[in-house]
């Protein structure tokens, strides 16, 4: 009996990672298609511009910020979002029921006066208290909402919307630092869609250790933390050959919440965010999905594999337990709700190529590479380990991680998706943290995926909890130490 | 050996050197279990991966080192010899001799072509150039010294022979470069490149072709050219090469007429959208049939639009009649069209849309286009408010209110649906 539980579990093991292995190496392929086609189809960023400005028929953007209690970083951020280079484009700062000045400096800062305001309710959110308009014309682009506490950034969003009268919003945290260029490229990719494109991702990475000036990252750079380095090198992982990867085949399964562009009326029509949500942006693409195939509508999603956005990683380990056991109970969440897409033909190749992908190689991945490691020890225990061939195949695992690591690497540097300071030194850090990854990191994110399922199931760690922030470097304050503010933001799953 | 039979060498290789890498492994690993033997072939392929990453990094690194050396060395050489030439504060029609004075050529080298070597700094050169033509200050200042700084390093040349030979993104890139230097040889490469398989470089050769061809006598848009796969960049591009057009004097082509005889009715819109932009007021009449013989509503939204946009009264009755058998886009954009003609004639139907209409939508709109309707529709609303109730107060205040005050949308907008129900009104 146990000789055949031993034999299954085995060859199941290494049938799945093969699966998972032919599986990446099927998105590095695609996402190499997609860099070439964009080769083709998207010009230098000065041609970008001087199309897009040009044009009467540029479309309208919004770009909606909710914000929590950031008195100390509020008017540093909305001016960056006023540096966006886009002609057409306004910004709805959201204020989540802020204990703090927030909405005060606000209010001073730009000349703010609440106006009649009309309540779509398009999308279900929390009370709005008041509206805002700045009453001096270089700030009218500004839109500030009032709103009580909804302690989840989709409610956020979703009371943004509600004010929203863009074609397409782009959702964001107000501590995240946009590109100038991000919204021109993000619509240079919707008006060449020949479908309707209904939502685009771009790739945000770490801030860390980046240096910012005027709300711009003026040196890119790789944190000398750790941490930082682990995560900036999964989420190029994650963007440049996961999304891009599934962008080329129009199965997106994601767009991050840290910056997302997305068509207001299909979101409107979806029913917008889940506010309840912990994976909100990973359910909102379930919904625009179903939506889309069940209404029989054309539509693409896409990615672009240039930086767009930078958010604050977690830099240290608790924070970093916090945000990854929050992402996994989203991931229950997701999973459990949008249950029906899963292996359903109807939803085409979302609901049996990729929908699957993620049910069997992210969801369940946590649990087989547990139980396969305490099947190892097990094995070590009674003495039934055939060295010789678990040194092989330990040897391919580890050498393909290295590999995909080195793939991003070269993708990185040929799309230039990063203008890197002193590029050796990043890439250096970044293919040391490739080549210790599988020992050090990956074993703690496993850990933390069974606590977010373990959560979910125990119907535990359901609220929203807030991420210290360390804020960027600043170009005028080099001292070594940084400047702690406690930023109560949220992370970004990748 | 053409790209196709290089290419295909090096891939029939590559593929060979896979087959025996693999054979030999399998023959290597024979003893072994093929667990074994799949493993080390795994292994194998990821360590080429990483082999094949690192050259690449490195070749790429070397070769865009060069490449900004040499656009550093260029730059340092002519860039602010260019960017003043092409400037607005340069004089106008400056002569070859002055330029090559400016960027520093003596003027008695018998070919100042030569001073550029080979395809690499011609390519670098051209991008410099196109640069500087497209930075704000010169994009609006026209093509003022541009031809005469383009033929003394014989560019023009060099692009179109790129267009003819070269691979499809650097073929791309050219005809982008052409248009922007507004080449007088742009016919002849539209000419090259109209009739390529590549949907992409078809187009940018057809809009060159608009925008040279001296004569109204496109056929394209007569074809079914753009029955499929249109996309919003080909109405950006095809704007922005009639307004070149335009600039230089030429004649726009009759938009209304193409918008007719076009099948497919996004298309059909995007004509209809371009007339106001080109103002072609006379030739609104001929959309009349298309507008009241059409189940498409877009069409009809953007016919209003464009006839409110540009004060086309003839068409003020035929849209009043039309208005209620409308779907709500389709009457919103009428009265919007209405409140820019403002003749005076149509404010009962604006209140007709306030009052009898079911959709709050529609009524939001309504109420906007009375207070927007000159004195008349202005004493209109103001009696209005006095009769409303204290719940509908605060709307006729939100259109009263200085901040949130917003003239008639003309675009499509994302904003107010009538599906959302009753709760549209709800006042903060």
């Amino acid at each position: 009996m146990w000789v055949v539980i031993y034999y299954i579990f085995s060859y199941l093991v290494f049938f799945y990672t093969l699966v998972a292995m032919v599986f990446l190496v099927y998105l590095a392929v695609r996402s190499n298609t997609a860099q070439k086609r964009l080769l083709v189809n998207v010009p230098d960023d000065d041609t970008i511009r001087y199309t897009l400005k040009s044009s009467p028929i540029t479309p309208t953007v919004s770009i909606i910020a909710p914000a929590f209690n950031e008195e100390k970083t509020i008017l540093d951020n909305v001016y960056s979002l006023l540096g966006i280079y886009y002609p057409n484009y306004d910004i709805i700062i959201v204020n989540d029921g802020s204990k703090d000045k927030t909405l005060e400096l606000l209010i001073k800062e730009f000349k703010l006066e609440s106006i009649p305001f009309i309540n779509q309710k398009r999308v279900p959110s929390k009370p709005i208290k008041a509206v805002y308009k700045s009453t001096e014309e270089r700030f009218s682009q500004i839109t500030v909402v009032d709103k009580e506490s909804g302690g989840h950034k989709a409610d956020s969003v979703n009371a943004g919307l509600n004010v929203c009268y863009s074609k397409y919003f782009v959702s964001t945290d107000v501590d995240c630092i946009i590109e100038p260029m991000a919204l021109y490229r993000m619509i240079w990719t919707v008006i060449n869609s020949h479908e309707p494109m209904v939502g685009v991702g771009a790739t945000m990475l770490m801030l860390n250790g980046c240096i910012v000036e005027d709300g711009r990252v003026v040196e890119a750079k790789v944190s000398n933390n750790p941490l930082p380095v682990f995560q900036q090198l999964e989420y190029m992982r994650s963007f440049l050959i996961g999304k891009m990867g599934w962008s080329s085949i129009n199965t997106l399964p994601n767009i991050s919440g840290g910056f997302g562009l997305f068509d207001t009326e299909v979101v409107v029509k979806s029913g917008g965010y889940d506010s309840t949500s912990l994976a909100e942006d990973l359910d909102l693409l379930m919904r625009i999905v179903t939506y889309m195939e069940n209404t029989g509508k054309d539509y693409r999603l896409a990615q672009l594999p240039q930086v767009c956005c930078w958010t604050e990683g977690p830099y240290n380990l608790r924070l970093l337990w916090r945000q990854r056991t929050r992402w996994s109970r989203g991931l229950c969440e997701v999973v459990s709700s949008h249950r029906k897409l899963f292996f359903n033909y109807k939803y085409k190749r979302m609901g049996l190529l990729t929908l699957p992908y993620i049910f069997i190689f992210e969801f369940l991945a946590p649990l087989i590479e547990a139980s396969g490691f305490l099947f190892m020890i097990w094995l070590v225990l009674v003495g039934a380990v055939n060295w010789n061939t678990a040194f092989v195949i330990f040897g391919m695992i580890y050498v393909f991680a290295i590999s995909l690591t080195f793939l991003v690497l070269v993708y990185d540097y040929l799309i230039k998706a990063v203008n890197w300071k002193s590029s050796w030194r990043s890439y250096l850090k970044l293919i040391i943290a490739g080549i210790t990854e599988p020992f050090l990191f990956h074993p703690f994110i496993t850990f933390c995926s069974l606590a977010g399922y373990f959560n979910y199931f125990r119907n535990r760690g359901k609220e929203w909890k807030t991420i210290k922030r360390k804020g960027a470097k600043k170009r005028n304050d080099r001292s070594g130490k940084d400047n702690i503010n406690d930023i109560p933001l949220e992370g970004n799953m990748p | 050996m053409d790209s196709i039979a290089e290419i295909s060498y090096w891939y029939n290789l590559a593929l060979t050197y896979i087959v025996i890498g693999i054979t030999w492994l399998f023959d290597h690993f024979r003893d072994f279990s093929w667990i074994i033997r799949v493993a080390a072939i795994s292994l194998s392929i990821s360590l080429w991966l990483i082999l094949i990453s690192l050259y690449k990094i490195f070749i790429k690194a070397f070769r865009r080192r060069k490449a900004m050396k040499l656009e550093k060395r260029l730059t340092e050489r002519y860039g602010d010899a260019i960017n003043y030439i092409l400037s607005p504060q340069a004089p106008d029609k400056m002569g070859r001799d002055e330029e090559m004075e400016l960027l520093g050529i003596d003027s008695t080298e018998s070919d100042p072509r030569k001073l550029l070597k080979g395809y690499k700094e011609k390519l670098c050169m051209a991008r410099i150039i196109y640069k500087a033509r497209i930075s704000e200050e010169a994009a609006v200042e026209g093509s003022r010294n541009l031809h005469v700084l383009l033929g003394i390093f014989g560019l023009i040349e060099f692009l179109e022979e790129i267009i003819v030979k070269d691979r499809l993104h650097q073929k791309v890139e050219a005809l982008l470069m052409l248009r922007a230097f507004k080449a007088p040889t742009n016919q002849w490469v539209a000419n090259q490149l109209i009739n390529n398989k590549r949907r992409r470089v078809k187009r940018l050769a057809m809009y060159a072709s608009i925008m040279s061809s001296a004569n109204t006598d496109l056929g394209y848009f007569e074809s079914d050219f753009f029955a499929e796969n249109f996309c919003m960049y080909d109405e950006i591009q095809l704007g922005f090469v009639l307004q070149r057009r335009k600039s230089a004097r030429r004649k726009i082509p009759n938009l209304a007429h193409w918008a007719v005889m076009q099948k497919n009715p996004q298309t059909q819109a995007m004509f209809v959208r371009m007339m106001r932009q080109f103002n072609q007021k006379e030739y609104c009449g001929e959309l009349e049939d298309l507008f009241q013989h059409n189940s498409d509503s877009e069409i009809i939204e953007e016919i209003a639009r464009t006839w409110g946009y540009l004060k086309y009264t003839e068409g003020e009755e035929q849209m009043k009649d039309m208005m209620l058998t409308q779907p709500d886009g389709g009457k919103v954009a009428i009265m919007h069209a209405l409140t820019r003609l403002n003749t005076g004639e149509s404010l009962n139907t604006l209140l007709d849309g306030y009052k009898n209409s079911g959709s709050q939508h529609v009524k939001f709109e309504a109420l906007r286009c009375i207070y927007w309707y000159g004195d008349e529709g202005r004493q209109k609303f103001l009696a209005l408010k006095a009769s409303a109730t204290e719940k509908e107060k605060p709307l006729f205040e939100f259109f009263e209110n200085p901040l949130t005050q917003k003239d008639l949308p003309l675009e499509k907008t994302a904003r107010y649906h009538s599906e959302y129900g009753d709760n549209l009104y709800s006042v903060v």
